[in-house]
């Protein structure tokens, strides 16, 4: 049985146990046996549910759902339990890239509408400017992808997510996405603006990890950073 | 020749000691690492957890798989540069999680104009004349190639011991589009130090990013139009 094409099989809610049992002799721990220490009186069978907002809204809501269901799988993240076990390896197989075959090829498309996937254009931009009574800021572009040409730029923040506004300040970094976008036959490119997440550095905290990088450039083998 | 890209990703894996039950959705937006819009997506989209040992989750641009000592946050919309800020804001976050490996790894499918040009590929990959003397009446096909790249001797001794920095390349058929299509993954795969945590994945993320991702570009076009019928 192909382990690629078998993940798709997890849809069908009879099939599960099968699919476990088969998966027990790839996982290092079957899974199966956790299910066992469940109950004596209850079969090897996984409880499934779908998961929502009220059983996972905090860490502690997580633990607390790991404690009192010790297997509680939704039906599409069933898909992992059928991978081949490589978990010593940082190898990616297309095995292990299941969970994105399982979805269509671009959640955006449409019969009349296709966005590709891929994005033909990137570019890493730098706050310059802010000017918050035109709702706008200015900022340098360097290319990622697709272009070899530094820009800048004025950007309005209606061009933003709500999320990100207000991550909007001098020397935030952000990038913009640019996809090809075909409705009706005729090509058009859409932008995505998104600003870089990062936990909040010091300035000594970037420079250990700039001199490291340098180190490592270099060298063949990864600088330790220094905590 | 005729092909065109049809998707591409990025998946960065690291192996090391984590706890599946703390990398939530909710975390990741509690340390500032996703907007609120993408840990609803993942809390409204697949989950799992499985005794502390599995963790899996989905917003629309990535995906984030933990399953016992094996992390592996992936892009869906194609590579982008904050799945490195993601994986980088985890890493800075936790340091002290002991890491084994890093892997930063990226995935294209393929599709080729006709049957020809993609049959023509395989076969100057894996040249087939002696399968085909060995079965005259059997047609022989690549279904999988790995090729590892290393100019570590480690690789040939008896023991096929990993070398610590290593390249390896997969090819098969794509399994995402039915014709003509092929699968070609590159692994550009670090050993970590244990001992010292996370720290050293950082640098790795902040300066090899880009390169790896422009190898792999570049080795996959070379492969590609090197094989031209």
């Amino acid at each position: 049985m192909s382990k690629g094409l078998g993940t798709l099989s997890v849809y069908a809610p009879g099939t599960v146990e099968s699919i476990l049992a088969l998966n027990s002799s790839v996982l290092r721990r079957p899974i199966e046996s956790t299910s066992k220490r469940r109950s004596n009186e209850e079969s090897d069978s996984v409880r499934i549910v779908e998961p929502n907002r009220s059983n996972a809204a905090s860490i502690e809501a997580w633990t607390q759902l790991a404690s009192t269901d010790p297997v509680v799988i939704p039906v599409d993240a069933l898909e992992l339990l059928f991978e081949e076990n490589e978990l010593d390896a940082t190898l990616t197989s297309k095995t292990r890239s299941a969970a994105t075959r399982l979805r269509p090829a671009n959640p955006l498309l449409t019969p009349i509408e296709f966005i590709a996937s891929n994005p033909v254009g990137i570019w890493e931009g730098e706050v310059k400017e802010i000017d918050l009574k035109d709702s706008v800021f200015t900022a340098s572009l360097r290319p990622i992808k697709g272009s070899n040409t530094d820009m800048s730029g004025e950007i309005s923040f209606d061009q933003l997510n709500p999320d990100d506004i207000p991550l909007v300040k001098p020397g935030g970094i952000f990038y913009i996405e640019q996809f090809r976008r075909t409705v009706k036959g005729q090509v058009s490119f859409v932008q995505a603006v998104r600003f870089r997440r990062l936990p909040a550095w010091s300035d000594q905290s970037i420079q250990k990890l700039e001199q490291a990088a340098m180190a490592l450039a270099n060298s063949s083998r990864p600088a330790r950073v220094a905590s | 020749m005729g092909y065109r890209i049809v998707r591409s990703d990025a998946i960065i894996v690291a192996i090391g000691a984590f706890n599946p039950a703390i990398v939530t959705p909710d975390w990741l937006h509690g340390r500032g690492l996703i907007s609120e819009a993408d840990r609803d997506h993942c809390l409204s989209k697949m989950q799992a957890l499985v005794e502390n040992r599995i963790m899996a989750f989905d917003a629309d641009w990535f995906s984030l798989r933990l399953v016992e000592n094996q992390l592996a946050l992936s892009t869906s919309m194609g590579v982008t540069p904050r799945l490195r800020d993601l994986a980088l804001g985890v890493f800075s976050i936790l340091p002290e999680t002991p890491l084994s490996a890093l892997g930063l790894n990226f995935v294209a499918d393929i599709q080729f104009d006709t049957s020809n040009e993609y049959h023509q590929f395989g076969d100057t990959l894996v040249p087939k004349s002696l399968w085909n003397e060995l079965y005259p009446d059997k047609n022989a096909g690549v279904a999988s190639l790995v090729v590892a790249i290393d100019s570590d001797p480690r690789l040939q001794t008896p023991d096929k011991k990993r070398a610590p920095h290593q390249k390896r390349f997969t090819i098969q058929p794509s399994n995402v589009i039915n014709v003509n299509a092929v699968h070609i993954a590159f692994n550009d795969h670090f050993d970590l130090d244990k001992r010292n945590g996370a720290r050293d994945s950082l640098p790795l993320l902040t300066n090899q990013w880009e390169r790896s991702q422009e190898e792999s570009d570049r080795a996959m076009k070379f492969l590609v139009e090197r094989t031209k019928a």
